[in-house]
């Protein structure tokens, strides 16, 4: 049984790493930070292994994980004490580029950005979208537009 | 038709991350958060190591919340953590860490000389601004002649000049502590949000509540008035809350 888990846990890593760092990237507009969140969530699910219900997807947990880490208060306060550091990962030119597009997204809370990205680029249902961001449909319908308007704008 | 200006950098932001790569190694154990630039592997080792001693000789476990992102494994389960927020769905919570098995010879206690409000000096340094909020840096000296151990959270207070609480906050439910000798020096940062009662007296600053009394820190500066804004009714509660003292 502790085996199976193992498993189903490293099935879940390599089927959900993209997509946790993806939503990450998209709340955060940081690299680094958004690095550092797929890797928390991924502990977090490993210490809840034991409890999980492993038939039923584990993707929306692992993203509610997510968005609960990145609004963790004191870990906030932590990061101010951190230097800004440039994603190590990616090579100078998708490093500009990503400037570019981080800068573009700035201007939108992360609700906004999150909500975007969700249904606009990960192509998740409103609904389920709003169920990951703790919210309605109807609010998340309307962060979106305010987002695309922002974007629009700048 | 050409795409809009978002669906621009929509795209844009999909082709930039779809550049991430994935680790190699699911994380299980040992943590190091990557914003923590200057800490190596080695260096989270020894502080591993460090807080297991400190467990095991204070008979007790130590706060999440010292932990700096390290995760410190349990001989008995592969990984155990202190979540910083709820689980997200109805999940159980790990079990809590085993306390140490009585024995019938028990081994003696150290006896812990705590830092006296006395011996400790605070002074804010200065106020940061954020959305909705205001954050003190505070610094923290042992001005006293004997080493003692500091507990590295306390009840924060928002106060006025007279020392009246303009905002309490909550009691630590654990803290971890550090030997604190003379002139050593901590910092914290506390975030102060919400103040909607009435204008204090000047200078306003924050307070530090332990059992031995209260530290109150020296203002910015004489007329000091940095309040956190009001965002709810009049006279709602506001909230204040501190990180613990680094290093």
């Amino acid at each position: 049984m502790a085996e199976s888990t193992e498993f189903a846990y490293e099935r879940a890593f390599e089927a959900h790493w993209t997509d946790v760092f993806r939503f990450a990237l998209a709340w955060t507009n940081d690299w680094s930070e958004a690095e550092d969140l797929a890797q928390e969530a991924f502990v977090r699910l490993w210490n809840h292994r034991a409890g999980l219900d492993w038939e039923r997807p584990v993707l929306p947990w692992l993203l509610v994980a997510t968005r609960r880490l990145a609004t963790d208060r004191f870990r906030r306060l932590r990061r101010r004490l951190v230097a800004f550091s440039e994603p190590a990962s990616l090579d100078a030119a998708v490093q500009a580029r990503w400037l570019d597009v981080s800068a573009a997204m700035s201007g939108l809370s992360p609700l906004e950005r999150a909500a975007l990205v969700m249904t606009a680029v990960e192509g998740t249902s409103y609904e389920e979208a709003a169920g990951v961001l703790g919210t309605t449909a109807g609010a998340l319908r309307a962060a979106v537009s305010r987002a695309r308007t922002k974007l629009e704008a700048a | 038709m050409d795409p809009s200006r978002s669906d621009r950098i929509l795209q844009d932001w999909d082709a930039v991350a779809s550049q991430a790569r994935r680790p190699v190694d699911p994380p299980r154990a040992v943590v190091v958060r990557s914003g923590l630039s200057g800490t190596s592997l080695a260096g989270a080792l020894v502080l591993v190591a460090a807080l297991v001693f400190a467990v095991v000789w204070f008979g007790r476990p130590v706060s999440d919340d010292q932990t700096g992102g390290i995760v410190v494994p349990p001989s008995a389960t592969p990984a155990v953590t202190s979540p910083p927020s709820d689980s997200p769905t109805a999940q159980p919570t790990p079990p809590p860490t085993p306390s140490p098995t009585p024995t019938s010879q028990p081994s003696p206690t150290p006896r812990i000389t705590w830092c006296a409000p006395a011996d400790l000096t605070a002074r804010i340094t200065m106020w940061e601004g954020a959305a909705g909020s205001r954050i003190a840096h505070v610094e923290l000296t042992n001005t006293g002649s004997k080493d003692c151990t500091l507990r590295t959270l306390m009840k924060p207070q928002l106060v006025d000049g007279r020392g009246s609480v303009l905002i309490d906050g909550p009691e630590p439910r654990t803290s971890a502590e550090k030997a604190f000798a003379p002139g050593a020096v901590a910092t914290t940062l506390v975030q102060a949000s919400n103040y909607c009662g009435p204008a204090p007296v000047a200078p306003v600053s924050v307070a530090f509540v332990v059992a031995e009394g209260r530290t109150v820190a020296t203002p910015v500066s004489p007329t000091d008035m940095t309040l956190p804004p009001c965002n709810g009714a009049p006279n709602s509660a506001g909230s204040i809350e501190m990180h613990p003292w680094a290093p």
